[in-house]
């Protein structure tokens, strides 16, 4: 890719080293579908897609592989557990730092009569977990909630929430997009029901795969949303109970396993504390160098507090728009502005409709790159002089030259 | 004693298989012979001299003892 990839929220790049041999090896070699065909190519299939919910398992502390549920990417996992365990009738409690992956199925879901509350974070996206237990009421049947927001990289403390849950005997549903990959996640310590995850974000792994895992407690309360084939119980019309297949009707995303089987071995390989040390020390970096510059609003938490690899700026003199065109245009750096998919999130943190600009970093990157960045924004948008200009151009980083 | 595990899921056998080998028995999975189950599932095929409660689990639904070309009913979880 020429130019500076710094979307990685959005999804990653580069994804981990295999991801695409694995990807193309299957493609290549194998191909063949499982619970299908019994011959050893789909064995050795089925062995893989088996090993990469251990995997799961091992990275997620989920205690049963079989509770591993593939889906094609965390939307879906949303969508699954929300529309088939909630009914009319139902109050689900929510953070105002969700991503429309959640409020998009809750609103919906809302005009069929669920009830739905939003605990208040404050302008750094942080939540107030005192509030939280003034939101249950008799008819409160689950928590749902973002691990970290996409927007200012705040992490919300589950552990507190996870707690709270279990003492109202609450179900909790943790959205784990951000933080996949990112932050050490331990579900039983978390005390929480289900986890949503999606492979192509911090687990580095394909886009069109995802998943989440959830208790046999929920796995019986939940309606299946699609049903359909599973190669088991196929002398019954009705969709097996047993889990995975329960939520597994028709073929699975095979290609998209074998690669997020690489990019997870990839990660026990490298140790996600390790990843987590050099994405906050670039972000650190990153944030600490726009502090100097006059004029951006930078949201979220403190960059030396607890965060995830992003960073959210708004200019106050200059149109974010223009800013990330020119960003991209000039210099190749690629970020993601407006409203990242999260409304309710730029509400709380004050930057509802403007939007702002995103800067999410990955352990790939270099300091050199965060200092390109910031030499871009100081040269386009912090000075005029065309000599200081070029004293900053001379220390670019060369593998980043503009594209045009 | 030969026998032939029958799963309620594919995943169930594939991690039986796993659990076999990892402990030596001698066995692979196999398609589930047409008389034993109208479903279209695999199961796994294994020699083993222990007592059949050493393995059994929830995950599992039927165990066959094979004796040549004979299938002798051995377990069925309880419904």
């Amino acid at each position: 890719m020429n130019g500076l990839y710094l979307d990685n929220a959005a999804t990653s790049f580069p994804k981990a080293p295999g991801v695409a041999e694995a990807v193309a090896g299957f493609l290549t070699n194998n191909g063949c579908n499982i619970n299908r065909g019994l011959y050893a190519a789909s064995f050795e299939a089925a062995n893989i897609v088996y090993e990469t919910r251990e995997l799961l398992c091992s990275l997620f502390n989920f205690p049963k592989p079989e509770n591993v549920i593939f889906t094609k990417n965390i939307t879906e996992s949303l969508n699954v557990i929300l529309k088939g365990l909630l009914k009319p009738g139902d109050h689900v409690i929510v953070s105002s730092m969700e991503h429309n992956a959640v409020m998009r199925p809750l609103a919906s879901l809302a005009e069929k009569g669920v009830e739905l509350s939003t605990v208040l974070c404050n302008n750094k996206g942080e939540l107030p977990t005192g509030d939280l237990g003034l939101q249950i009421r008799s008819n409160t049947k689950a928590v749902i909630m973002t691990h970290a927001s996409n927007v200012s990289g705040t992490i919300l403390p589950l552990e507190e929430v996870g707690r709270l849950c279990r003492e109202h005997n609450l179900f909790f549903i943790v959205d784990c997009a951000q933080t996949a990959g990112f932050l050490t996640i331990d579900f039983q310590t978390l005390k929480a029901d289900a986890l949503a995850f999606t492979g192509h974000k911090g687990l580095l792994g394909p886009q069109g795969i995802g998943g989440f895992y959830l208790n046999d407690k929920l796995a019986s309360l939940i309606e299946p949303l699609i049903e359909g084939g599973t190669g088991s119980a196929s002398d019954s019309v009705l969709q097996p109970s047993y889990l995975p297949d329960r939520f597994e009707a028709g073929t699975l995303n095979l290609p998209g396993i074998y690669g997020l089987n690489a990019s997870l071995k990839y990660l026990s390989a490298e140790g996600v504390p390790a990843i987590r040390e050099k994405e906050l020390s670039l972000v650190q970096r990153f944030i600490e160098n726009v502090q100097t510059l006059p004029g951006i609003q930078i949201l979220g938490p403190d960059p030396k507090q607890n965060r995830t690899g992003i960073a959210s700026l708004n200019f106050l003199n200059h149109d974010n728009a223009e800013v990330s065109y020119q960003l991209f245009k000039e210099f190749g750096i690629m970020t993601r502005c407006g409203l990242h998919c999260a409304p309710a999130a730029h509400q709380t943190l004050g930057t509802f409709p403007q939007g702002t600009i995103r800067f999410s970093f990955s352990h790939f990157n270099s300091i050199q790159d965060v200092d390109y960045v910031i030499n871009s924004l100081r040269r386009n948008f912090f000075t005029s002089s065309a000599a200081i200009s070029q004293a900053i151009a001379a220390t670019l980083n060369p593998t980043h030259t503009p594209l045009f | 004693m030969t026998y032939i595990v029958l799963f309620y899921t594919n995943s169930s056998a594939i991690k039986f298989a796993k659990f076999i080998k990892r402990f030596n028995y001698p066995g692979e999975l196999i398609p589930l012979p047409r008389k034993l189950t109208s479903s279209c599932g695999m199961g796994v095929k294994f020699d083993f001299t222990g007592s059949l409660s050493e393995i059994i689990s929830g995950e599992i639904e039927k165990i066959y003892a094979v004796e040549g070309d004979r299938y002798q009913l051995v377990y069925r979880a309880k419904e």
